[in-house]
This record gives C-alpha cells, sequence and structure tokens, in this order.
C-alpha cells in the first residue's frame, strides 16, 4: 500500500506525533475552565486585590476623584507610559524591538523647543519639525529592519544611543527653557480643559489607544500584523506584504514617541535632559503585563492598558504611602515576574 | 526473505525493529545484521523507513518493540551520545557542522576536547589530534580554519573524522553524495574502503543506485517499513533494485485507483501556466513546464531533486535568477508571493505547520488571511466584517467538511489532514487559477489522503489546473494526468497517462530512464 508510506519516516516522523500531542492538548483545556479563566483574568483578579488593598490602607486619598485627576492620572508620567506602551505594542505584537523610543521622545522635545526658543521659528514648524523627525526615524529603523534584514535589537541600540546624541547636539547638552508667557499655543497644549476636569495630554493619551485599539484589532492592518508576529513565514506566503507593515509598526512607534516629546516639554515649557528615559522600561513592563491577560501570550491593547494601569496604581499607591522609590522598583520588578509567570504556567498546564 | 551474509561475526545485530507514527508503521520487524568491515548499502523510496531505522540506531528515536544487539549483547539507546559511547557514528544528510568554529574544534565538539589543568582547551594536542585524524582522510584538510570556509565535501570529510576520533565500529553515511563531484564522490569511496579494511563498518544510505552498486557489499532493500531484500550486491542490477524498491503490490494499488477513478491523459484544453527557464542558483536549473485547464500534473523527484524550491520559485517565495512566467499566455511579473496569488497562483506549502498556517489564529481567521480584502464592511473602510468572515468561514468548513469543534478553535489544535484544508480553504475563496500541492498528504492518515485526492479531482473538474507534488509515486500514479519527474534540480523525464507508472517514474528520478532522450547526464 504505497498509501500507507511516508508519514512518520523520511523527516515526516517528527512532525506527526507533535501534531498529535497538540490535539490532546487541545481539548483538554476545554475541560479545565478555572485553569483557563486564571491565564485570562487572573492578573486582573490580582490587581483588583491590590486596588482594594490601596484604598483600606489610605482610603482618605486613595483613587478619589482629586487623586485620579491630579496624581493617577498624572500627564508628565501616565500619558507617557500608556502612549509609549501602545505604540510598542504594535512593533512587539509582529515579533520586533524597539529601544530607541526613549531617546526619541527627548530628541523630538528638543527639536520643537530648540527651533522655538533658540531659532525663534513658529510654534507650527517646531511641532512640524518635531513629527518630521520622528516619522524619518521611524522609516530609518524599519528600512534597517524590515528591507535590508537587520536585527531590530541592534539597529533600535543603536538608536537608543546615536539620537541621543544628536539631542545634546541640538541643545548643546544644556536644558532649555520656554520664557513665561511665550509660545502660548504650544504651552496651552498641556494645559487643563474644562470637562471632567483632566488635562488635554490625556484625552490625547485616550484617543490614541483608543484608535490603536481598533486598527490593532478591527482592521485588516492589524489583523496583518498579528498573523506577522503568529508565523513571518506564512504571512508572507499567505500574500501579506510583511515588509511594509513591519515598516509601519516603527513608523507609529517613533512618531507617537516625537508627540509625546512634545506634550511632556510643553507640559514643563522647556527641555530637560534625558527627558524620555525613565519610560523605556515602564513600557516595556506595561505590554508584556498585558500580554498576560485577556489573550495570553499574545501582545493586545486592552492588555496593554490593563498592564500601564497596574503599574502606575502600584506606583501612585505606594508613593501615598510614603514608600521610597527604591520599593517601588522592586514591586515593579516583582509584580511583571510574577503576573508573566502566572500566565506562562497557566497556558503551559493547559 | 532476509538473509545474513554468511562468514565472519556479526558485530551489530537489529532484531524486529517496530516504530508506529499516528497512521503508519514507519518500522515493520526490521532486522539487520553487520558485521565488521562491511558496508551496507540501504535503498528504499522517501518513506521506505529508511530514516527511521538510523534513527532508533542513532539513539535519537525509541523503537516500539525490538531490540539492538551489539557483541551479543542488547544495548539501550537513550540519546544520540549512547550511540557515539557505544561507537556508532552518523554522518547525517544535513552537515550538522557548528561554521565559525575551526576544523579542529568541529571534529572533537561534544566529545571532550583535551583538557590543560583540567579546565583550559588544549589547542596544540586538539590540532594534532585532529590533524591525525584528516591525515588518514586524505583530502588536505587544514584543522586551523573556519570550517564554513570549505566546501561541503571537506566538511562532510570532517564529519567522518569525528567518527574516527571516536573510535567508531560503525559509521552510517547518509546520502553522502548529495552536492560531490565525481572526483569528491571517488575520494569519499577510497575513504570508504579504508575505513572497511580497517575494520569499521559502513552503512550507506543513498538513493544513487549506481554508487550503492559500486561501494557496498551487501544491500538492503526496504519498502513500507520493511526490510524486503537483503542480499550481497553482486546479486542485483540497477534494474532488479528498482524493482524491489518499488514493489509489485504498491504499484498495483495505485494502478487500480487511477483505473477506477478513470484517470486519463491531459484535458484537450488551453494552457494556464507556462514556466519557461527558471533557475535557483545551487537549486534548479532551466526547469520549464506547462499546464492546461483541469490538468492534474504531477511532480515526482526524490528528496532533494528542487520540486520545492521550483514551485516556491515560480510562486514568488523565493529569488530567481531567470525565468519567465506566463499565465493565459501573458506574461507575468512574480517577485513576491502577493503578485503570485493577485496572478492567481496560489502555493500549499510542503511545511503547512510552518508556513501554511497562523497556528495561534482561530480556523476562521485563517481562511481568510488570504483574502481578507474581499470581507471589507464598505468598500473603502479596510475593516473586516465579522459577519462576512463567518458566513465564509462556515461555508469553507461545510464544503471541505473541515472537522472542528468550531469555526473559533485555534488552527494548532486540528488534525494534519484539516490544517491542510484550511490552507486549500483560504486559496479557493482567491479564485486561482492555478493551485501547487506540495506534499499535501504529507503526515495525514490514509483516509484524509483519499479526500486530498477527490478534492484534487473536483479542482481540476471545475477547471482549475493542479499541481501535486509528491514523493510517494504511488498517488501520482492514482491521480494525475501527467507526470514530470525532477532530479537534481532539472526537469528530467515526462509520463502522460497510462506511461504514468511507479517503476517508470523511479527510474526517472533515480537517473535510469529506458527512453534514451530523457536519460541525460548523470551528476553534474
Amino acid at each position: 500500500m504505497s498509501d500507507d508510506t511516508g508519514t512518520g519516516s523520511d523527516g515526516a516522523g517528527s512532525s506527526a506525533p507533535v501534531s498529535q500531542a497538540t490535539r490532546t492538548t487541545g481539548s483538554r483545556s476545554r475541560r479545565i475552565n478555572v485553569r483557563d479563566f486564571f491565564a485570562r483574568y487572573g492578573l486582573l483578579v490580582v490587581f483588583a486585590m491590590v486596588v482594594v488593598l490601596f484604598k483600606a490602607l489610605d482610603p482618605e486619598v486613595f483613587l478619589t476623584q482629586n487623586h485620579v485627576q491630579n496624581v493617577l492620572f498624572l500627564p508628565s508620567s501616565f500619558v507617557p507610559l500608556l502612549v509609549l506602551a501602545t505604540a510598542l505594542t504594535f512593533v512587539l505584537s509582529m515579533g520586533d524591538f524597539d529601544l530607541s523610543f526613549g531617546s526619541m521622545v527627548g530628541l523630538s522635545g528638543a527639536t520643537a523647543v530648540a527651533l522655538m526658543v533658540n531659532f525663534e521659528q513658529p510654534v507650527w514648524i517646531a511641532m512640524l519639525a518635531a513629527l518630521g523627525v520622528g516619522a524619518a526615524v521611524g522609516l530609518f529603523n524599519g528600512f534597517l529592519i524590515s528591507y535590508v534584514g537587520a536585527s531590530s535589537f541592534v539597529i533600535t541600540l543603536a538608536g537608543l544611543v546615536g539620537l541621543k546624541g544628536i539631542e545634546q547636539l541640538w541643545t548643546s547638552n544644556r536644558s532649555i527653557t520656554i520664557p513665561v508667557g511665550a509660545q502660548p499655543f504650544y504651552v496651552d497644549l498641556a494645559r487643563n480643559v474644562e470637562f471632567w476636569d483632566l488635562r488635554r495630554p490625556v484625552f490625547i493619551a485616550f484617543g490614541i489607544v483608543a484608535a490603536a485599539w481598533i486598527i490593532m484589532d478591527r482592521t485588516e492592518v492589524g489583523r496583518y500584523m498579528y498573523a506577522i508576529g503568529g508565523n513571518t513565514e506564512a504571512a508572507r506566503l499567505a500574500g501579506i506584504p510583511v515588509a511594509r507593515i513591519r515598516l509601519l509598526g516603527f513608523v507609529i512607534v517613533a512618531l507617537l514617541a516625537s508627540l509625546i516629546g512634545i506634550l511632556l516639554t510643553a507640559g514643563i515649557s522647556g527641555i530637560r535632559l534625558n527627558l524620555g528615559d525613565a519610560f523605556l522600561l515602564d513600557a516595556y513592563a506595561a505590554v508584556f503585563l498585558g500580554a498576560a491577560v485577556f489573550r495570553p501570550g499574545q501582545f493586545s491593547i486592552p492588555g496593554t492598558i490593563v498592564g500601564a494601569l497596574f503599574l502606575r496604581v502600584i506606583e501612585v499607591g505606594l508613593l501615598s504611602l510614603q514608600i521610597s522609590n527604591a520599593w517601588i522598583n522592586i514591586a515593579k520588578g516583582v509584580i511583571l515576574i510574577f503576573g508573566v509567570l502566572v500566565s506562562q504556567i497557566m497556558l503551559r498546564r493547559k | 526473505m532476509s538473509a545474513t551474509t554468511a562468514t565472519g561475526t556479526v558485530f551489530l545485530e537489529v532484531q524486529g525493529l517496530v516504530k508506529d507514527y499516528p497512521g503508519v508503521r514507519a518500522a515493520d520487524h526490521v532486522s539487520l545484521s553487520i558485521e565488521p568491515g562491511e558496508v551496507v548499502g540501504l535503498v528504499g523510496k522517501n518513506g521506505a523507513g529508511k530514516s527511521t531505522v538510523i534513527k532508533i540506531l542513532a539513539g535519537a528515536t525509541a523503537p516500539d518493540e525490538g531490540r539492538i544487539l551489539l557483541d551479543g549483547e542488547e544495548i539501550n539507546l537513550h540519546n544520540p551520545h549512547d550511540a557515539t559511547l557505544l561507537g556508532l557514528s552518523f554522518v547525517h544528510q544535513e552537515l550538522s557542522v557548528v561554521g565559525d568554529l575551526s576544523v579542529a574544534e568541529n571534529v572533537e565538539l561534544g566529545l571532550g576536547y583535551p583538557r590543560r589543568a583540567g579546565v583550559l582547551v588544549d589547542f596544540a594536542k586538539l590540532r594534532r589530534q585532529s590533524r591525525e585524524v584528516l591525515a588518514r582522510l586524505g583530502g588536505g584538510v587544514a584543522p586551523d580554519v573556519p570550517i564554513r570556509t570549505l566546501p561541503v565535501a571537506q566538511q562532510r570529510l570532517v564529519m567522518i573524522a569525528r567518527a574516527l576520533v571516536t573510535q567508531a565500529r560503525l559509521v552510517v553515511l547518509d546520502e553522502p553524495t548529495g552536492s560531490l563531484t565525481d572526483e569528491e564522490t571517488n575520494h569519499l569511496f577510497a575513504v570508504i574502503r579504508d575505513l572497511s579494511a580497517a575494520g569499521v563498518a559502513v552503512v550507506y544510505v543513498s538513493h544513487r543506485l549506481e554508487e550503492i552498486l559500486e561501494i557496498t557489499d551487501r544491500v538492503v532493500v526496504m519498502r513500507d517499513g520493511a526490510v524486503v531484500d537483503d542480499r550481497p550486491t553482486e546479486a542485483f542490477d540497477t534494474r532488479t533494485l528498482i524493482e524491489e524498491i518499488t514493489g509489485e503490490d504498491a504499484s498495483e494499488t495505485a494502478l487500480q485507483r487511477r483505473r477506477t477513478h478513470g484517470v486519463g491523459g491531459p484535458p484537450d484544453a488551453p494552457v494556464v501556466l507556462e514556466v519557461e527557464g527558471v533557475e535557483v542558483p545551487g537549486h534548479i536549473h532551466h526547469a520549464s513546464f506547462s499546464i492546461r485547464e483541469g490538468e492534474i500534473l504531477g511532480v515526482a523527484g526524490l528528496v532533494g531533486a528542487g520540486r520545492t524550491e521550483l514551485m516556491r520559485a515560480v510562486f514568488g517565495a523565493d529569488h530567481r535568477t531567470a525565468g519567465v512566467i506566463r499565465l493565459h499566455g501573458e506574461e507575468v511579473t512574480i517577485r513576491r508571493p502577493a503578485d503570485a496569488i493577485a496572478a492567481g497562483i496560489v502555493l500549499l506549502p510542503e511545511d503547512r505547520r510552518n508556513q501554511g498556517l497562523i497556528r495561534d489564529f482561530n480556523v476562521r481567521r485563517n481562511i481568510t488571511l488570504g483574502t481578507l480584502r474581499s470581507f471589507r464592511m464598505a468598500r473603502h473602510l479596510a475593516m473586516p466584517s465579522g459577519p462576512k468572515e463567518r458566513e465564509a468561514s462556515m461555508a469553507a468548513v461545510r464544503d471541505l467538511d473541515i472537522k472542528t469543534p468550531s469555526d473559533l478553535t485555534p488552527a494548532a489544535w486540528l488534525s494534519g489532514g484539516n490544517q491542510q484544508k484550511l490552507v486549500l480553504a483560504r486559496w479557493l475563496r482567491s479564485g486561482a487559477s492555478v493551485l501547487i500541492f506540495d506534499e499535501p498528504t504529507h503526515g495525514i492518515d490514509v483516509g484524509a489522503k483519499e479526500e486530498v485526492y477527490g478534492l484534487m479531482e473536483q479542482l481540476a473538474a471545475e477547471g482549475k489546473a493542479v499541481m501535486f507534488i509528491s514523493s510517494e509515486f504511488g498517488e501520482l500514479v492514482g491521480v494525475c494526468h501527467r507526470v514530470i519527474a525532477m532530479r537534481e534540480g532539472e526537469i528530467v523525464g515526462e509520463a502522460v497517462g497510462d506511461e504514468i507508472t511507479e517503476a517508470r517514474l523511479l527510474e526517472h528520478c533515480y537517473g535510469h530512464s529506458p527512453d534514451a532522450t530523457l536519460a541525460g547526464s548523470d551528476e553534474l
């Protein structure tokens, strides 16, 4: 029977038993729903418990309206975290890395502020230039990585260092302050608006996150991104323009980093050195934490939102308890490991 | 049937090995014995069970039944390292060298480098040792150069040198001459004769029957997992070997299917796809073929003959340096898969798990992935509509009888045959006119295979051009209107209609065509 040959030997042997294993794995997971629930929502449960704990420890302040408006959603820390983590979700979901966006934040802010203050350019030129630099950096990264085939880790690591150097050239390595009363449009970007007393950048952040959510989960491009992340070669053979979409990911990250650079420098009326550095690792933490909820093992915008919120709640919760920064950092690290591990273990058991 | 050569003492004996994989018995009570210094040829079709036996001997796979005796004592091989320690050495078809390490470092890799002061590698001694073994093999390989700078022939010698270092008593060479020139092959043969004279037994696995007849003392023929012949080499010639490899029964079953399904020659219909002069350096040399509407065109060839490479080049998955592709008589530019798909050529890849499916995606998303633009909510809104996707995927699941709990089940959970249907469903929606099936029945059970044949026949009946790559020549006989045969990157023969028999295809693929015009020159 020639029909019976061909499987199991001469190379096929390894694939057949594995697919068998995958099948049994599948049916078992449907039986054990508790495990599945914890793999998906375990982190949310922990999150809720943490919130309750903080509220119990500090009922007067924690999560009051004032606290949410002025501390939790602080434009200078929550907005960059949320937006940068959202941007990062795009590249990570395709299996790429971007390490350069922290430096991109600083370079963009420096570009805008230096043009306005040192070169007395109008605000719209300054902002366009800042966004233009972002687009150029994104295209540069994306081209080298997805068309030339360089490693995203190495290229964006070079960006992390190199972009900072350009910023130092631009600013002669000094802080620049926008004089009081100058550039009202720019400074107002980060000011309060009247609705629910939240500052404008928070709304901008929410808008960006909502758009990102729609793009990732509802559009063709988003579907292609997940397909690339799932199996790049299969995606290419299915006719997806893999290189173009990977490039798009790097452009999105660099553009949003530029926007954050503008908002941050507007908020502090000037440029400070190393403005964006702090957000690099926190953004990664938020995205990875987010990959431990809803669709475990997969990066997603809703997951990233939860991750960013969780990190921020830990931070402000411990701050309001007067716990030092050292312990806050340690707590963030522990939560990250814990969140990812729990989800991984639940997935593996499945 | 198995008979052992009577003289000498057997040092390695394999008794009644059985290995089952889902849906197939890869090794069926295989018994073999090997004497010191003997050169044994192991031949059989793709999937005949040669690799399974070798994997068991190498300790890479455990047999379900049977035992292995070394010097009369039963041994248990738990991993490849055990086999090495017992003096069994393997040079696989795909060389496992570490490119950036030097020749000497590769020779003794994993065997425990000589040490100085217990921790430091004694490179001087390492070099000396490897120079000695390399000198025994000849070929002038220097121990210091990075191995990746050497031609494949010399890399293979380095792997054989490993066997000498371990004092191997048995060296298994799996398709060792795949990329060697005549001269290099002759040198390899000289090395094999030296090994043999020194009492080292050699198992020589090859599709090249002339080489088997030249170098071996005894030939073991496998078919469908079982040893079907085991005699001194003098008892064979090329023709009798091919007969043994093919087996009467298999051809009979295939021919029967062909008759009962009334498979004839190619239909008298317009040519859909015309491929001319495709070149892929190192893989494909000047390949040309064409296919008509409603035709099932088989592509036969042994592993490594370039069938997959040719199809990938046509599909735009791999770069080709030359070659014209015409569709319905008009030249089309295909640089990437998206171009081919747009033109109406689709490929169901050989490795569907890694190249066909997005395993994390559910059934629905896998089906709609190739034609996602056709599911838009509105024409200029690049957002797929859930209900439209659902409708299409439900229809595909129904039409192709895909066995899945729901169309939201992850693709990874489906069986091989159903995964194959998912990829097919993806392309059926695209309205393709040419469908290339690369080993579509690989690793799926018999019932699912028949379903795949049925689908191909149905597609052909609808006027699609179907290309069917297979290593199981029986299924080509049973299904195809016409078969082209490939060998070493070239299309070397063709069989049409009733000429398609397994023996004829094998003759083409082994390079012994009865038809002199097709018999082309042998090795490059």
